[in-house]
């Protein structure tokens, strides 16, 4: 039985543990050409340069930020819609919403940020439209103080639907029993969602907000590169796309891989800390 | 300039003895623009190529948009093709200084380069700027010494009453604004900013290339009052409506800007000459309605002359040679003479094969007359990313007198970056950071999300950011010019 284990196991360790050693290259200056054999070792001097660049703090502010609000709206997003198409009584209706709202997901960041620049861009139909109405030069694509909240819209948009997934999977695992003698007790539709489901759904929610509290630093890279040309770094700036110009492009790699160590430093961090937290508050938590 | 040929001579001269290769495997890391070429069994041209040239040709193509990462990957990867076409990136200048190509100096000095005549018919400019700290570390892939030329919507002008191109700033500005007032859904004068209209716009105010050197110091192009002028320029463009509302966007996007040019939704296009002679969506545009697209050049802002153009040092890239391949002195020969065989002149046998195939396969040519394209078949699909690289720029298409006479008015008012060709660590390194610090500021002063006056904090951010180390590692370099080479 456990031969079944093994291509998971060598998956992991070829693609996720192995990988690690490359750790090292954050000591280096590193040359591609001369690989890490090769290189200069430089001790702490990629993670004082990173400090020391002007750049990093508001990378670090601006992701704290989209993070933050992706976690207080995009990640109970699909809670919200799992339950509402929960409580849809049309078996049809219900697989019509559910893939209208997965197929997003299945789309490219430059696919959706394309479309959305059709209907919220300069020369979308949001700025025609109001344009009719004599409300000239609407252009929420290109606009640095409401960029925060257009990335976590989008994020909502393409992926609220293919969250539901799994929550669907933990409501459907709740016993009706439950809600049969909630209905005796006299329990009307909101107070068996806040009763019955929602507790039901909490041993799922507590993993994954754990895991996503691990992700903390890592907001979307590609949305957010796409985007920057047109709300400038001062908006759109985080630690991802810091490591790109300032690492990746530059051809800096020990810079790139320093922020990669720091950025998995603090998530494991975050993770073992709210998986302790979990726990001190009376749930199984994670492992 | 590049030399035009409206014809073919009736003779092709030969200038290779025998086939360069040695019937092996001959690798090739290079860079495209092109949509992928059919595979060897499909394609027609690649079979007569390697059968002319006696190579297994196995050519390696990077899309432009991923050219440093795959060059990184081959790096990292320790098994580099045999020939490297190398753009001015920092991961190129680091694998040059690493010592990943070979220094060919030895077996090209002195007479020793005539084994190759093709190769030693390279321009004496040109080989200091592919040399890399006095080592001749490649071949130059050539770039006229200006590539692209300006073209406005003259049917439009002429609709909104312009009869003339634009004879200064202020005019240009009405121009290009009169366009997207036209009423028709999707028409704008200007798509990307900056972009096309920075570049329009750095010409009209004379902001000097790159730097200015005076007196042994450097002043960034971006420092000057010239720059200044042509950024409130842009800002007045935009306050104008001249721009697509997207425009920031629109820079980001090359391909949706070029996009816009045949499909008749800008005014204005800056793209390689060649483009509007040699067959393609720009060509077949220009075709359809000839009043379209007339050529023009921005003048002077206050329209005493013509604006001032950038001139390239006639080096796009470098081929180099992987040391890893040059251990061989046969093997590396045997790439030089292959090198040879590209870079073979207009008129000889070798670039007409490069050109055009075979005999019979894609053009048939009797007599000493041009080339007739057998009915059927598609030359450039299956040949542009293969023969990419080496071979010399000629203007060799019909209308050629017409590009030149063009090409000279830009020529001849430009000037070259005096740090061309130079290595700045600093720049290699910051150049990405700072230009993303030139769009969160620059851009957004443009479009008016922030007031002209940031420019001066722009300014200090770019030189406390990496600007002030260029500046002085340029300096040094050029000091070093002045007194040693």
């Amino acid at each position: 039985m456990y031969a079944f284990i093994l291509p998971g196991l060598i998956f992991f360790v070829l693609f996720h543990y192995v990988p690690l050693l490359g750790n090292v290259i954050a000591f280096q200056d590193y040359s591609p050409y001369l690989g890490v054999t090769g290189s200069r070792w430089v001790g702490l001097q990629n993670f004082t340069s990173i400090i020391r660049d002007p750049e990093i703090l508001n990378a670090i502010t601006n992701t704290l930020i989209i993070s933050f609000l992706q976690l207080a709206f995009a990640f109970p997003a699909p809670i919200a819609l799992a339950i509402f198409l929960n409580s849809l009584l049309s078996e049809r209706l219900k697989r019509w919403i559910q893939t209208i709202v997965y197929l997003p997901h299945f789309l490219s960041w430059v696919i959706v940020i394309a479309l959305w620049q059709q209907v919220l861009g300069g020369a979308g139909s949001l700025a025609n439209g109001l344009s009719l109405l004599g409300i000239e030069n609407v252009n929420l694509m290109s606009d640095p103080s409401f960029f925060k909240v257009l990335v976590v819209l989008q994020v909502v948009w393409k992926d609220v639907g293919w969250g539901t997934i799994i929550f669907f999977a933990a409501i459907s695992t709740i016993s009706a029993e439950l809600y049969e003698s909630a209905a005796v007790d006299g329990a009307g539709s909101w107070r068996r969602i806040w009763h019955v489901t929602l507790p039901g759904l909490l041993p799922v929610t507590v993993m994954l907000l754990i895991l996503q509290l691990g992700s903390v630093l890592t907001v979307g890279f590609e949305q957010l590169l796409l985007q920057q040309p047109a709300v400038g770094a001062g908006a759109a700036q985080v630690i991802d796309t810091f490591v790109y110009f300032r690492g990746i492009a530059g051809g800096d790699w020990g810079v790139s891989t320093a922020v990669g160590l720091i950025k998995g430093v603090v998530g494991t961090v975050m993770v073992l800390g709210a998986n302790r937290l979990a726990k001190r508050l009376g749930t199984d938590g994670l492992f | 300039m590049p030399p035009g040929y409206e014809k073919l001579p009736a003779e092709l001269i030969r200038t290779v003895d025998a086939p360069p290769g040695d019937g092996g495997v001959l690798t090739e890391f290079k860079i495209s623009w092109d949509a992928p070429a059919p595979p060897l069994a499909e394609n027609m041209f690649w079979q007569s190529y390697n059968e002319t040239l006696n190579v297994d040709y196995q050519p390696q193509i990077a899309p432009a948009g991923n050219y440093d990462e795959r060059l990184a990957t081959l790096l990292a990867g320790g098994d580099l093709p045999d020939i490297v076409q190398l753009l001015d990136t920092a991961q190129s200048a680091r694998a040059i200084r690493d010592g990943a190509f070979a220094d060919l100096s030895p077996l090209l000095a002195g007479d020793a380069i005539d084994e190759w005549p093709n190769l030693a018919n390279i321009r004496e400019d040109q080989w200091r700027y592919v040399a890399y700290d006095g080592k001749i570390v490649g071949f130059p892939i050539d770039l006229p010494a200006y590539n692209n030329e300006f073209r406005y919507r003259q049917d439009w002008a002429e609709e909104n009453g312009y009869p003339d191109p634009p004879a200064d700033a202020e005019e240009f500005k009405e121009l290009f604004a009169s366009f997207s007032k036209m009423g028709v859904d999707g028409r704008y004068g200007l798509a990307d900013a900056p972009g096309t209209a920075m570049i329009a716009a750095n010409a009209m105010f004379h902001v000097p290339i790159g730097w200015r050197y005076e007196n042994g110091s450097l002043t960034y192009h971006q420092e000057t009052e010239e720059f200044a002028a042509a950024v409130q320029f842009m800002t007045e463009l935009w306050e104008e409506g001249a721009f697509h509302p997207d425009a920031l966007s629109l820079d980001a996007n090359v391909g949706q800007t070029l996009s816009m040019i045949p499909a008749g939704t800008v005014g204005i296009s800056w793209i390689a000459t060649a483009n509007w002679f040699n067959p393609g969506v720009y060509y077949d545009a220009l075709q359809e309605s000839p009043d379209s697209w007339a050529p023009f050049v921005p003048p002077h802002h206050e329209g005493d002359g013509a604006g001032l153009f950038g001139r390239s040092t006639g080096v796009f890239a470098r081929v180099g040679i992987s040391s890893q391949a040059a251990e061989d002195e046969e093997r590396l020969k045997m790439l030089l003479d292959y090198c040879n065989y590209l870079r073979a002149p207009f008129g000889s046998e070798e670039h007409y094969f490069l050109h055009h195939g075979a005999e019979g396969d894609y053009f048939t040519r009797s007599g000493g007359g041009e080339p007739t394209p057998v009915e059927g078949t598609s030359f450039q699909p299956e040949a542009a990313q293969l023969t990419y690289g080496l071979a010399p720029v000629v203007y060799d298409f019909a209308g050629a007198q017409d590009a030149i006479t063009i090409n000279e008015q830009y020529v001849n008012n430009s000037e070259m970056d005096p740090c061309a060709g130079l290595f700045s660590d600093a720049a290699t390194r910051a150049q990405p950071q700072l230009d993303e610090l030139f769009e969160s500021y620059v851009n957004q002063i443009i479009v008016g999300n922030r007031p002209l006056t940031d420019l001066e904090v722009y300014l200090e951010q770019w030189r406390s950011r990496g600007g002030d180390d260029m500046r002085t590692e340029f300096e040094e370099a050029l000091k070093a010019r002045e007194n040693g080479e």
